[in-house]
């Protein structure tokens, strides 16, 4: 029977993987999502080698769960590209497989080591980098280890590590803000394409617009396609929105679209002009 | 099950013996839990950060004093930190692994105050094509149209999209959680590496202080590009070849594994972190070889030799373009023309424009030169205590960090040293960070390490105030010659040549134009910025020498030898670069008018493509046009 501690790993990895796999709620994705890839791996593979958690540990100990989660994932990409790809369930299925066979093989070395798994990092948090075999240096063997009694945080402590967390996240917000107002663009994207794109002088010509100016406006699209009459479009488009329409020629013959802003302040000034020349025979 | 010796002496929670006064023991408050002082910390250096933002919102409306307070915030940020650890007379444990905590976060989070949210640099363009590609395709290794190497190295892009498909976060939002873990892993990765090594908190977390000034480290190497990924492996498997070495038996064996484990995620990562990892290890070889034969450890040779032969096979079986990418900077360091330098072989002319106000270069210099001494008195004191050590690896640091005098050499003669010896200190400075930590917090070349509890000591005040503005003296030097570069350190409305100034919606919206409408892998010529982001979001390909295309007022025979040569299709012209003057001092990435404009380019450079028979103008949007020239004469 796995400890508590493996089974706890299971149950909530078991549930991480079942949400993600049957979530289309962005936020639960990515509350599920996120442990999944760059946490649980690392907890299970390193509860192999480090079975105990020394409080003096703890720092460390997060430290090589995350790097082993990002490993792990490095090595998964590697093996899922040789066996189907890297997909969305192709990855639930390694990482689901990583951390059973990491408790897995843990309660094997368990057995092997008569209940006392390797313990690779227990030692982790000891500096031993002056010879602890000189006189007058054993002391310098330092273990870090903090009194646990004194490990509470004062209601004081608390107040001044939510203030800076306060003071982070309102700076965050103005420069989101800031960045926001002032790089804001108001343009319209206008092209003119053969289709194929490199067939130069193909009858198949689309025309497009799309509107980056922040807000509705409507267009008018003036088309000259060689001795034809012009013809006008009026395109009402939604911000971010684009519009396509192809038209036909003769072969080679030049296409010409001119854009105009019916709103103001751009009034009936051009916004963009595109054309198709006619190739060099 | 090997048994290792453990002294349980808590040198961090007892008081300093140097307080003998009675009044002294008096009035000194013991905080009253683990982590001590550090959230008093945590606000003045959040606070710090917020200068910072402060700064660069006043930067984005133009404001005269963002400057200022720009480098008021980075000095409170530094400063802080380094005063708490040198100038307390105890620092806890707590606190010293919550400033190797905070330090990154806080970088980063100014890095993200800069843009938040949002790519801004080309390189991290390049790896969201791969990314693209990974998400697309569902296999690595599919090609790079600008950088053939990104896909090649795909430990940052597997584990973004192993993130963003599980959580369906975007690319952005995916790489830049994985970019501030990566940069916090660093800071914290290397605390315990130099605590593992030196067994002093104190000292370890002013090693990562001295490590946070360096000039990539704020930016540049929290960007997502594949080193941010691989540093923090590099790092791990220094920590765990360390390990090993202080171990026996299994564990030894054990550490030693995951040195090699830690040492192959990094070859998958990243080229140059991984031949930085191989030089450290080597000199950790080197540093086992000082040691009497009865305290060296054979594991470490073993690691070494494995750690080489997994990148030596990677880098020959995998990414078989890397010395390709090479070949023009080893070309650049020669001067050998044959290597295939072209235009970078040429040392760089100055002019009016990309030259660095004269405080900034002085500040860098005179932030060399401090780096350099304490290197010098660093590894002269681990030279003067070799014989107190059991391993190699604070010996092996103490010679790592004299390649810190190469860099210097590199700086100063080579073609682009400025930008090799910047990117070389992510490396360097890992032991030389140590060697300087030494120095800072002993405030003695000759004091070997000390027994008992005075071991981590504070040193005198008055020389610890020196250590300290050191330290800020540093972080100065760092900031001035680091990135982002001076004319884009601050945010700000769009200019030309200016890096994270240089990308805008007009940019980027056409690089999405591009992948969206034009077949991939096409020539797309244009200045170096539009170029690189059309080319790596739109999935283009990248010509070189093309400043002929443009310079010119009139388009001639020689301008269509320049489009068919380096085959270009469609020609991309910023209206802007005939409005402002390029702040990095050139357009193009071989530009024979570099440093040299005095104007911006004549209005006509560009405008003379509207009137070539043949040509195209595909695209507008009022700023940026991009003309099709497959249908004119050249290729006929």
């Amino acid at each position: 029977m796995p400890p508590r501690s493996d089974l706890t790993l299971l149950a909530i990895s078991a549930v991480c993987i079942v949400v993600a796999a049957l979530s289309s709620n962005e936020v639960i994705d990515v509350i599920a999502g996120l442990p999944l890839t760059a946490y649980l791996p690392g907890v299970a593979l390193v509860s192999i080698i480090a079975p105990q958690r020394h409080y003096a540990n703890a720092v460390e100990r997060q430290v090589w769960i995350v790097g082993a989660s990002f490993g792990l994932s490095v090595l998964g990409g590697i093996l899922l590209n040789l066996v189907g790809g890297l997909t969305r369930s192709s990855w639930l299925i390694w990482i689901a497989s990583v951390i059973v066979v990491s408790v897995a093989l843990k309660q094997v070395l368990a057995r092997r080591f008569s209940g006392h798994p390797t313990e690779l990092m227990s030692v982790s948090a000891s500096g031993h980098g002056v010879a602890d075999s000189r006189p007058g240096l054993t002391t310098a063997t330092v273990q870090v280890r903090e009194d646990p009694v004194s490990s509470r945080v004062t209601l004081r402590q608390v107040i001044l590590l939510l203030a800076a967390g306060a003071v982070c996240v309102a700076a965050m917000v103005l420069s989101i803000h800031t960045n926001a107002v002032t790089t804001k663009e108001s343009f319209v994207q206008a092209w003119v394409l053969p289709r194929p794109t490199d067939d130069v002088a193909s009858t198949s010509v689309q025309l497009g617009l799309q509107n980056n100016s922040g807000e509705r406006r409507t267009y008018l699209v003036d088309v000259n396609v060689g001795s034809i009459p012009t013809r006008v479009f009026s395109v009402l488009l939604d911000n971010g929105a684009s519009w396509t329409q192809v038209i036909t020629r003769r072969p080679g013959e030049r296409v010409e679209s001119t854009v105009y802003g019916l709103v103001k302040p751009w009034g009936e000034i051009v916004l963009a002009k595109v054309y198709l020349a006619t190739p060099v025979a | 099950m090997t048994t290792l010796p453990l002294a349980v002496a808590k040198v961090e929670d007892r008081p300093d013996d140097s307080v003998t006064d009675h009044h002294a023991r008096q009035t000194y408050r013991e905080p009253t839990s683990n982590v001590g002082r550090l959230p008093e910390l945590a606000l003045v250096m959040a606070v710090g950060s917020a200068l910072i933002a402060i700064a660069f919102a006043g930067a984005r409306y133009s404001r005269p004093w963002a400057g200022h307070l720009y480098l008021f915030g980075q000095i409170v940020v530094y400063a802080s930190p380094a005063a708490f650890l040198l100038l307390r007379k105890r620092v806890r444990a707590m606190e010293a692994v919550g400033i190797a905590v905070l330090m990154p976060v806080t970088t980063f989070l100014i890095n993200q105050y800069y843009s938040p949210g949002q790519f801004r640099f080309l390189d991290e363009f390049e790896h969201v094509q791969t990314a693209q590609t990974i998400l697309a395709t569902h296999h690595l290794f599919q090609a790079n149209t600008i950088l053939p190497q990104s896909p090649q190295y795909p430990g940052l892009e597997i584990i973004t999209t192993n993130i963003a498909s599980i959580t369906h976060l975007s690319i952005t939002a995916a790489g830049l959680i994985v970019a501030g873990v990566a940069h916090v892993l660093v800071g914290v990765a290397f605390y315990f590496l130099v605590l593992e090594i030196s067994a002093r908190p104190r000292l370890a977390a002013v090693a990562v202080v001295v490590y946070a000034t360096g000039s990539h480290y704020q930016f540049f190497d929290s960007y997502f590009i594949y080193e941010t990924v691989a540093i923090p492996f590099l790092l791990l498997s220094l920590l765990a070849t360390v390990k090993m070495m202080k171990s026996r038996g299994p564990v030894a064996i054990g550490w030693g594994g995951v040195a090699v484990a830690c040492g192959a995620v990094t070859a998958v990562c990243h080229h140059v972190t991984s031949y930085a990892l191989i030089g450290l290890l080597l000199a950790f070889v080197v540093g086992q070889m000082l040691l009497p034969s009865s305290a060296r450890s054979r594991g470490v040779l073993v690691v070494f030799f494995a750690v080489l032969a997994i990148v030596g096979m990677w880098d020959l079986g995998v990414a078989t373009s890397t010395f390709e990418y090479f070949r023009p900077v080893v070309s650049s360091l020669l001067h050998i023309p044959s290597l295939g330098g072209g235009g970078t072989t040429v040392k760089q002319k100055t002019g009016i424009t990309g030259q660095p106000p004269y405080f900034q270069t002085l500040a860098v210099y005179g932030a060399f030169l401090i780096l350099l001494a304490l290197t010098l008195f660093g590894a002269w004191k681990v030279w003067f205590s070799r014989r107190a050590y059991t391993n190699g690896a604070a010996i092996g640091f103490g010679v790592a960090s004299f390649s810190l005098f190469v860099v210097l050499v590199l700086r100063v003669v080579a073609t682009n040293g400025s930008e090799i010896s910047n990117r070389a200190l992510t490396f360097i400075l890992i032991p030389v960070s140590f060697v300087s930590a030494l120095v800072l917090v002993d405030q003695s070349v000759f004091r070997r390490p000390v027994a008992k509890h005075r071991i981590d000591a504070r040193g005198p005040v008055r020389l610890t105030l020196v250590s300290t503005l050191v330290v800020v003296c540093l972080a100065v030097g760092g900031i001035a010659s680091g990135w982002p570069t001076y004319y884009a350190r601050l945010p700000g409305p769009y200019e030309v040549a200016a890096w994270e100034r240089s990308v805008d919606y007009h940019t980027l919206d056409t690089a999405q134009w591009f992948a969206k409408y034009v077949p991939r892998d096409q020539g797309v010529a244009s200045d170096y910025w539009t170029e690189g982001i059309v080319s790596a979001l739109g999935y283009q390909a990248e010509p070189n020498n093309i400043a002929g295309l443009f310079l010119p007022t009139k388009y001639a025979s020689a301008q269509n030898n320049v489009a068919k040569v380096n085959r270009v299709s469609f020609i991309v012209a910023d209206t802007r670069i005939t409005k402002q003057l390029p702040a990095s001092g050139y357009l193009f990435e071989a530009d024979p008018e570099r440093g040299l404009y005095t104007t911006p380019l004549p209005a006509q450079s560009l405008a003379k493509f509207n009137d070539i028979p043949g040509v195209s103008r595909v695209y507008d949007d009022g700023t940026i046009v991009v003309y099709e020239i497959i249908g004119s004469q050249y290729l006929k």
